[in-house]
């Protein structure tokens, strides 16, 4: 018993550790939730693969899965949604690899950012399609060791509060240590979308931040005249080089055509931004020399929100996303301008 | 698989219970055999075909190369297994590579043909099974091992799954015979074996992917962005996370194995306390060190070559270095070693080897730094990756100084160093035989918490994995 006493009461403790912690942050008020990981992307894109013409594929970063409401873009379309964003990643990796694979015959909506041709090493996008990509072939009829992982992976952390809203074990317990109830006001839902529910969260704090960090400066919350400070660093700002953009096009362009040749349709959105946040794109993403240069390279198909009267009507109160309660009518609205709606006794939109 | 999935969780759990629960032998190994296939499965159904065929082919040669006397046909019989072997690693694993060497080759002469791309998916461990049963047919030619293994055994010997994906390559003359011999660990290896899987589950799940990898990864992916501190950091980083994810998943798989009645070698032996360079690969990856050793090194003449010993330790350093890899970066990895091995060789009577002027400590430092730097181009995609990586030692940012995330992963880098220039000489059981009870459940709860508080959102894959 010399080697197995020490393992049974250490594995007591570790147990007893996580249940306290549990009940801890249960006591401040933390709920479990979903959280995202290339595993529970795989299993989506697989879909996105199986479903050929019947798939509306969504591709971009956290605007396009905050904005969307899959149910209504199901009932509305006649098509199948599968959410591929990918919070903080570039859209381009992924479109890249829909373009390449044969099965991908349906419908995809890219969340266009003026940044998404320069694709950062080590971009959570490229690193979750090269997951993909490494276990290509590898399935037999579906099913695969990834499929399996991810399954039992949701299977214990969307239950455990100790990874709720993509918390780590370690964060967690400095949290419950600290007795602070932390501002999570967004969740994600098995399908991989996602709900902001800005009434959750001080929206002042939520919006000053993303500016600060779109700006690349922080400063405390009590900083005096704050907002007029943000304010004069945002009409400082000039426009960036274009050179990622017109050095991209060409690849996103030859995506697109692939995509296009078989079948399917690439639809582009900029989705809605609000206040500094809105004027920092402005200023460094001139509309003619990054959207215009874009769509003049790629002849890509798209829309940005704020040419259509009532999508820019939506209000982002954190300045880059909508909130739950705008996600149906926007969803809604978005369909008819791209003129994805099902027609009357007919399965496909027009 | 990944010792550190729950998918394994559930499967060892499972093919444990099962074990114990049958009584006959025959049946156990049959069960192994069976849990091995499924365990490669999950990564690949296909390529468990590929696992099968080299199997067959190994078990038939072998046993043809027993059966015959004449040396002309023992050597065509060993030449088939080797170019079989060799053959199949050449396709999946270095045609791409041997591709990238020739288009330009016949651009050069002049030549409109260009071959193209493979695109050929490198098959999990095949570097690993291929050197594990390629030692069965050559021990067997060499008659120093029986060829009448049964086909299950000798099967379950190539794909017994705590040692298939990433080693210890275990010989047939080391396992084959505890297969044959009925056996069951004694309650002090179950327990060990289960301890050995705790220790190396820490040292790959909290330490080398909870502290160091995030950081070296982020250094190694735009060097140009860190200073100089910071990018030493992230040198001895990746010294310490290469290290601690290699040796914790060997740790893993001999305390798996132990679990079941099966020793293993062990894999790694306080490298960082390595004094000198053969010193360090008699501690490091020694099952394919003594592998290389046994039937490439000595095979060339070994070290009674004279001047033919300096040809013989770069050309086993440089196919080491290809082995891990189907790249130039491990090639020259390689070939930096085989030049300190000879640079060691050549200077072993001057004054570096007089421990008056040199004591021991400062030599395992020197080594430690000089394996850690050595690490870049193994770690870096692309030569200029490993140029930027090598000015950003010397870069001017070098009064940045650290960060905090930088400081953490020196410091751990450091206290691994340490560790193993402290132990050097003893082994880990030794050091925990000699531990009281209380500081046992003081270790591993400490282990067990690290365990279950370091994930983040994704697990990563052991770095010995895509070898």
């Amino acid at each position: 018993m010399a080697y197995i006493r020490p393992l049974l009461i250490a594995f007591l403790l570790a147990g007893a550790l996580i249940a306290g912690l549990e009940l801890r942050l249960a006591s401040i008020g933390y709920q479990p939730s979903v959280t995202d990981s290339a595993g529970r992307w795989r299993v989506e894109r697989n879909k996105a693969s199986r479903l050929g013409d019947n798939a509306l594929i969504l591709v971009g970063a956290s605007r396009i899965q905050l904005a969307l409401d899959l149910e209504v873009l199901r009932r509305e379309t006649g098509k199948q949604p599968v959410q591929l964003g990918i919070v903080g990643g570039s859209p381009t990796p992924v479109l890249v690899g829909l373009a390449a694979d044969p099965a991908i015959t349906g419908t995809i909506i890219v969340d266009y950012y003026d940044t998404m041709s320069e694709v950062a090493r080590g971009d959570l996008a490229e690193r979750y399609q090269k997951s993909f990509d490494a276990q290509k072939g590898r399935t037999f009829f579906g099913l695969g060791g990834d499929v399996i992982e991810a399954g039992l992976t949701s299977a214990v952390r969307d239950h455990l509060r100790m990874y709720a809203n993509g918390t780590t074990p370690a964060g967690s317990l400095l949290l419950a240590w600290s007795g602070e109830l932390r501002e999570d006001y967004v969740f994600m839902a098995p399908d991989r979308s996602s709900r902001g529910d800005y009434s959750r969260v001080l929206i002042s704090r939520a919006y000053l931040s993303r500016v600060m960090r779109l700006l690349g400066d922080i400063f405390p919350p009590d900083t005096p005249n704050l907002e007029r400070t943000l304010q004069a660093k945002v009409d400082a700002i000039s426009p960036s080089s274009n050179a990622a953009v017109l050095r991209q096009g060409p690849v996103i362009r030859d995506a697109i055509q692939t995509i296009t040749r078989r079948g399917g349709r690439v639809l582009f959105v900029k989705f809605p931004s609000d206040g500094m946040v809105r004027q920092i794109e402005d200023r460094r993403y001139p509309r003619a020399l990054f959207w215009d240069k874009f769509v003049a390279l790629t002849g890509v198909t798209g829309i940005q929100s704020s040419d259509d009267e009532v999508l820019s009507g939506f209000n982002c109160p954190d300045g880059s996303h909508l909130d739950m309660r705008d996600r149906a009518a926007f969803t809604s609205r978005l369909v008819q301008v791209l003129g994805l709606e099902v027609t009357q006794g007919n399965n496909s939109p027009h | 698989m990944l010792f550190n999935s729950y998918t394994f969780i559930i499967f060892y759990v499972a093919v444990l219970a099962t074990y114990y629960a049958i009584p006959r032998w025959p049946a156990r190994k049959q069960l192994l055999l069976l849990a091995s296939y499924l365990f490669y499965a999950a990564w690949s159904v296909p390529y468990v075909l590929l696992l099968v065929f080299t199997t067959l082919v190994d078990w038939c040669l072998a046993r043809s190369i027993g059966r015959t006397d004449a040396p002309k046909g023992r050597r065509a019989l060993l030449v088939a297994s080797l170019v079989s072997n060799l053959g199949m690693l050449a396709y999946f694993k270095y045609a791409a590579f041997l591709i990238d060497i020739l288009n330009p080759l016949l651009a050069m002469l002049g030549t409109d043909y260009q071959a193209a791309p493979s695109g050929i998916v490198l098959p999990l461990a095949i570097s690993f099974y291929t050197f594990a049963s390629l030692s069965y047919t050559i021990d067997v030619y060499r008659r120093q091992v029986r060829p009448d293994a049964s086909l299950g055994d000798y099967a379950l010997f190539v794909t017994f799954f705590p040692h298939l994906i990433a080693g210890p390559i275990v010989r047939a003359a080391y396992l084959l015979p505890q297969i044959e011999a009925p056996k069951l660990p004694s309650r002090e290896d179950f327990g060990w074996g289960l301890t050995l899987l705790v220790f190396g589950l820490f040292a790959k799940v909290t330490l080398a992917d909870g502290f160091l990898a995030g950081f070296v990864d982020s250094v190694y992916a735009a060097p140009a962005k860190f200073g100089a501190a910071e990018t030493w950091a992230a040198v001895f980083g990746f010294a310490a996370q290469i290290y601690l994810d290699f040796a914790g998943y060997s740790l893993c798989a001999i305390g798996l194995a132990l679990t079941f009645g099966f020793s293993f070698p062990d894999n790694f032996h306080f490298p960082y306390g390595a004094i000198g360079f053969s010193d360090f690969w008699r501690r490091w990856h020694i099952s394919l060190s003594t592998w290389l050793r046994d039937y490439l090194y000595i095979p060339l003449g070994g070290k009674h070559g004279g001047w033919l010993t300096y040809r013989n330790l770069m050309l086993t350093m440089l196919i080491g270095g290809l082995w891990h890899g189907a790249s130039w970066m491990f090639v020259a990895w390689g070939g930096l070693h085989g030049v300190y091995l000879v640079f060691e060789r050549f200077t072993r009577n001057s004054v570096w080897n007089n421990s008056k002027y040199f004591p021991d400590v400062a030599k395992m430092i020197v080594t430690f730094v000089i394996v850690a730097v050595t690490w870049i181009p193994f770690r870096s995609a692309t030569p200029a990756d490993a140029v930027a990586v090598v000015k950003g030692l010397t870069g001017a940012a070098v009064y940045q100084g650290f960060g905090a995330e930088a400081m953490l992963v020196m410091m751990v880098a450091i206290l691994v160093a340490a560790a193993n220039m402290r132990l050097r000489s003893r082994t880990l059981r030794e050091i925990y035989d000699s531990t009281a009870t209380m500081g046992r459940v003081l270790v591993l709860s400490a282990c067990l918490f690290g365990l279950l508080l370091a994930p983040s959102s994704n697990s990563r894959a052991f770095i010995y994995f895509q070898f």
